[in-house]
C-alpha cells in the first residue's frame, strides 16, 4: 500500500482483468474436461482406439469393419459462446507519493534514490441503480462493456476427430461365408 | 462453425458410401442397422464398456440440450 492512507480503490486493468479471467479459466477447465472424456471415450488405457464392429454381407462375402467409436457420434461439446459484463465503474487519478510512505529511519545515513510521484488510474465498481449511487456516494463516471466470444473447436480435438472420421475405418476383414 | 458439422459424426456405408447418422438410442437397443441408402443391413457388435459411454453421451447431451436454454 502506498502512501499515507489506502484509498480502497483498485487498479483499473484488475477490475477488467478479474471478469475475463474467471471466464479463461472456466473455459480451460471445460477444455480439460473435454479432453478427459474423448481420452476415456475413445481410447484404451493402453492408447489403442475403442471400436464398435459392424458385420454385413457384401457380394456373398461376410465382412467386418471396425470403426471408432468416438466417430460415430456427435460429442456434446460445450463451450462458452458470448460473455458480457457490464460494469459501472468510477475511475479516478490516484496520485502516488511514495515519499509519503510513513517508515522507520534507515539505520545508516544512506542516501535514498529520489522517488518521483506515480499516476495510477484506479477505480471502484459503482451501484447500477440510482438510489444506491446516492446511498453509497459512488457516481459512476465510467461504463463498462467487456464481450467475449466462442472460439470454434480446439485444433487438436479438431484433428483427433478428423483422423478418427477420416483414416481409422481400418479393421477390414474378408472372410468366406 | 457449429461443433457438431465439424464432426461430421456417422459412418459411410461401405456399399453406397451413403453417410450414415447414429442415434445414441438406436446404438443402445439396436443390434443392427440399415443402411438409410441402400438398405444394406449390418450387425452391430457394440461392447459393454463402449454402450455405457454411450450412455454418458446421452445423458450429457441431455444436460447441454438443457444448459443451453438457460439464461444466467
Amino acid at each position: 500500500m502506498n502512501g499515507l492512507y489506502h484509498t480502497g480503490a483498485t487498479e483499473l486493468h484488475d477490475i477488467f482483468l478479474a471478469p475475463l479471467k474467471a471466464v479463461i479459466d472456466a473455459e480451460m477447465s471445460l477444455t480439460e474436461s473435454i479432453k478427459q472424456f474423448i481420452w476415456e471415450t475413445g481410447f484404451t488405457s493402453e492408447g489403442e482406439i475403442k471400436t464398435i464392429q459392424f458385420k454385413y454381407l457384401l457380394d456373398g462375402k461376410k465382412e467386418t469393419l471396425s470403426v471408432p467409436a468416438l466417430s460415430i457420434v456427435t460429442l456434446p461439446l460445450l463451450g462458452i459462446k458470448n460473455a458480457t459484463f457490464d460494469m459501472h465503474v468510477k475511475m479516478m487519478t490516484i496520485l502516488e507519493d511514495d515519499k509519503e510512505r510513513v517508515s522507520l529511519p534507515p539505520l545508516k545515513k544512506t542516501k535514498l534514490p529520489e522517488m518521483k510521484p506515480k499516476v495510477g488510474l484506479k477505480g471502484f465498481l459503482t451501484p447500477h441503480h440510482g438510489a444506491l449511487t446516492e446511498s453509497t456516494g459512488l457516481k459512476t463516471n465510467m461504463r463498462v462493456k467487456l464481450e467475449m466470444g466462442e472460439t470454434s473447436m480446439p485444433g487438436g480435438i479438431i484433428k483427433i476427430l478428423a483422423l478418427l472420421n477420416n483414416n481409422l475405418i481400418a479393421d477390414k476383414n474378408n472372410e468366406n461365408e | 462453425m457449429n461443433n457438431q458439422d465439424n464432426q461430421e459424426s456417422g459412418m459411410n456405408c461401405p456399399r453406397c458410401s451413403f453417410k450414415i447418422k447414429f442415434q445414441i438410442q438406436d446404438l443402445l437397443a439396436k443390434n443392427s442397422i440399415n443402411c438409410p441408402g441402400c438398405l444394406l443391413k449390418m450387425d452391430m457388435d457394440i461392447p459393454n464398456e463402449i454402450k455405457s459411454h454411450l450412455q454418458e453421451i446421452q445423458m450429457a447431451q441431455d444436460m447441454v440440450a438443457k444448459a443451453r436454454n438457460v439464461n444466467l
